[in-house]
């Protein structure tokens, strides 16, 4: 039995935190975590030390008794990243059980933005899906990175299972109707990781009919429903109208568990999808804020909606 | 040729008034024969088109064209071309007419042309071949349309509003501006599959103005004393610190994937897909749209080391996050581009500023210019782009607020 996850210090951290989660999960490509046909995975804890996301000066410093500040020529304000790591779980034997971390970023304007830049787990924490890359420094030893909401680490060894008892699973290629049926199947897995690559798959291949599609949505509880409309939000070619539609309507008849959900997928999109998914993210957070209005739900009575809708600018 | 007397060589008095060879008369011009003009160098008369003038840059697109001598005459012979409605050139600006001699053999003879006035109508541009001199008979007409934009518009309307939120300060609930940018093809009933046409989108261009882009501040220091300080030391320490970013000069907001545009779709760093549209009048015409949020991040706390000057370190001071602001200026203007070449010409242009603090009233918001207007100025659209430019460490400065109020601490 795993330790409790780390708690995000604030509402709106947890929120992010989740966000971002549905983003890295709804995106997982567990051949990312398969090298030879073995699975190399790892299930670790990140805790961010008290420092990390101060700013500093490397190699500056204030001059005791003048109170003058003394900076090397060309140096850079930057934001450090450090803390610690405990393993959790793995696929194999590993070396270590754990191990500190540290290392600098510089503060740069950028056009696009990286998860990174809208949750830092590094700065805020967080349980990661990793295959730690030994003998590397800096963000790039722990190699592909993805956030687990919480609880979804128990998916973790079972997916992989799955995954090489189903190679169509995690892979885009031609496959035989066989292996379509297969897939389709793996929906409705009790394994959301399972459920989620196997819906990112089929809809990405357009393998996905309007009834499966209208079925998987409408059954999903939880992360798993954040995740499948994550998808929809954010696909660039196949479903158009359909997965407007079916956005649109997801919200009708939910419980309160499945609203905050949808809000959830909405803030994921808005702030951790695509540039161009912006749009839809905003455009479901506003149209479900809007049925709260009309449903006279009054603010403060759930405190992660109305953390969903701080971070996205507005008061519920 | 000479198809009067033949005469001795020409005297200087007679330069220039007859034809070569002739010098007096009763030797006479030699009579010219039909001819025959392609624009585009094609027989096809839907690509019988050409752009106006851009004024921003100043740039002439040009199209090559072509005559040549019908009939199968028994001379070569002198062609001026002219455009009596004056909405071509031949192809500058000064060249209102030019002169080319066609062969007796048939074969085409190149020419340019550029498009000095809009078309109020398909064909309205009419280019005369005259025998000799530009008043002489009329050999041959060609019409032609100078295609251009009309209905052009920048729109910017702020989306979201700026707020504090997961250790950034960015816009939230939506952009900090988006962007629609549209111009229509004119004359109505121009061949958008045409050559000259056919590439040609609307797009965004933006340029970041010179200045400040951000500060963040930090005050309230601590200290937390190094083990084995004696009581009584003292630290002086200023008690604000601020890090100040600027963009030391005006440059194109873009990126190398997307350059010279602002946005472009299908791109790395696409930020929407409907960043080039066809102009309106062209089958999926439509506005380009696109947005801009700039954020940044907003460090809580900023920590350096006191050191004496000996050289010993005597605790960390750790300033607490005061608060952030993001600054600046563009100009953003509505091009249309040619995804072919990468030319681009700027129609017209609107401003727009940022100045939000999040120590500010709610809400704080991009404001746009009231309104566009016609281009005024060209985009820079050169490396190095606007961010590569701040984030050169040098425009990254941290220092004291006011050097002479300093906060002393203790052991």
């Amino acid at each position: 039995m795993p330790p409790p996850m780390p708690q995000p210090a604030t509402a709106q951290i947890a929120v992010l935190h989740d966000a971002r989660a549905v983003h890295d999960c709804s995106g997982i490509a567990l051949t990312q975590f398969i090298v030879n046909g073995q699975p190399v995975w790892m299930i670790i804890d990140i805790i961010p030390g008290d420092r990390s996301g101060s700013a500093l000066i490397p190699g500056a410093h204030i001059q005791a008794e003048t109170g003058q500040l003394v900076t090397p020529s060309g140096s850079q304000t930057v934001l450090v990243k450090e803390g610690h790591w405990r393993l959790l779980d793995s696929a194999r034997q590993t070396g270590s059980s754990g191990g500190q971390y540290f290392w600098t970023e510089p503060i740069l304007s950028k056009r696009v933005l990286i998860p990174e830049d809208h949750y830092s787990l590094f700065i805020h924490g967080g349980r990661i899906l990793t295959s730690h890359v030994s003998g590397t420094t800096g963000i790039g030893q722990f190699g592909p990175v993805v956030l687990l909401p919480e609880n979804f680490d128990r998916f973790v060894a079972a997916a992989f299972t799955v995954a090489q008892q189903t190679p169509a699973l995690p892979t885009n290629g031609g496959r035989t109707r066989e292996a379509v049926a297969q897939i389709t199947a793996s929906l409705q897995h009790d394994n959301d990781l399972v459920a989620v690559q196997a819906f990112r798959t089929l809809f990405e291949a357009g393998q996905l009919s309007t009834d499966t599609l209208r079925q998987a949505v409408s059954g999903a509880r939880g992360y798993r429903l954040s995740m499948f409309l994550y998808i929809l939000l954010t696909a660039r070619a196949p479903g158009g109208d359909l997965s407007a539609n079916i956005i649109s309507g997801a919200a009708k008849g939910r419980d309160a568990d499945s609203l905050r959900m949808l809000a959830l997928a909405a803030l994921s999109a808005s702030q951790f999808g695509p540039p161009a998914t912006v749009g839809p993210g905003n455009s479901l957070l506003a149209s479900l804020r809007t049925q709260l209005e009309a449903a006279k739900v009054p603010r403060g009575r759930d405190a992660y909606l109305d953390a969903i809708f701080e971070v996205f600018g507005v008061s519920q | 040729m000479c198809w009067g007397k033949k005469s001795p060589p020409p005297s200087a008095s007679d330069a220039g008034l007859n034809p070569p060879g002739c010098t007096t008369a009763p030797c006479t011009a030699p009579p010219c024969p039909s001819v025959e003009i392609e624009i585009n160098n094609t027989p096809a008369t839907n690509d019988d088109l050409v752009a106006l003038k851009c004024e921003h840059p100043a740039r002439r697109a040009s199209v090559n064209s072509r005559i040549r001598a019908t009939g199968s005459p028994a001379n070569d012979a002198t062609i001026v071309l002219t455009n009596p409605d004056g909405r071509l050139r031949f192809p500058n600006v000064g060249d209102t007419t030019t002169t080319v001699t066609v062969p007796a053999s048939g074969a085409w003879v190149p020419f340019q042309i550029s498009g000095e006035r809009g078309s109020a109508a398909l064909n309205d541009a009419v280019i005369q071949a005259h025998c000799q001199t530009a008043t002489g008979d009329i050999k041959g007409t060609k019409t032609v349309t100078v295609f251009w934009f009309d209905q052009v518009q920048i729109n910017i309307t702020t989306g979201g509003s700026y707020a504090l939120g997961g250790g950034r300060f960015r816009a939230v609930g939506g952009n900090a501006v988006n962007y629609s940018a549209q111009a229509r093809i004119r004359p109505a009933g121009v061949d958008c599959t045409a050559p000259q046409i056919t590439n040609l989108r609307v797009g965004i261009l933006q340029n970041g103005i010179a200045g400040v882009v951000g500060r963040i501040t930090w005050d309230s220091p601590t200290i937390a004393w190094s083990g084995g300080v004696a009581a009584g030391t003292i630290v002086t320490v200023p008690r604000e610190m601020r890090l100040t970013r600027t963009q030391p000069t005006t440059a194109n907001d873009s990126a190398a994937t997307v350059a010279p545009l602002y946005d472009q779709p299908g791109k790395a760093d696409t930020l929407d897909a409907n960043s080039l549209k066809p102009p309106l009048g062209c089958a999926g015409g439509a506005a380009a749209t696109s947005n801009d949020s700039p954020g940044d991040v907003a460090p809580p706390t900023l920590v350096v080391p006191a050191q004496t000057v000996a050289g010993v370190n005597v605790g960390n001071i750790t300033y607490r996050f005061k608060n952030s602001t993001i600054e600046g200026g563009f100009t953003t203007w509505v091009v249309t581009f040619d995804t072919s070449s990468n030319d681009f010409c700027a129609l017209r242009q609107r401003g727009w500023t940022i100045n939000v603090d999040t120590a500010g009233p709610a809400p704080q918001r991009a404001s746009p210019a009231a309104a566009d207007a016609a281009a005024s100025s060209d985009p820079l659209t050169a490396a190095p782009f606007a961010n590569t430019l701040v984030n050169v460490p040098a425009n990254s400065v941290t220092a004291p607020v006011n050097p002479a109020v300093m906060t002393t601490f203790t052991k």
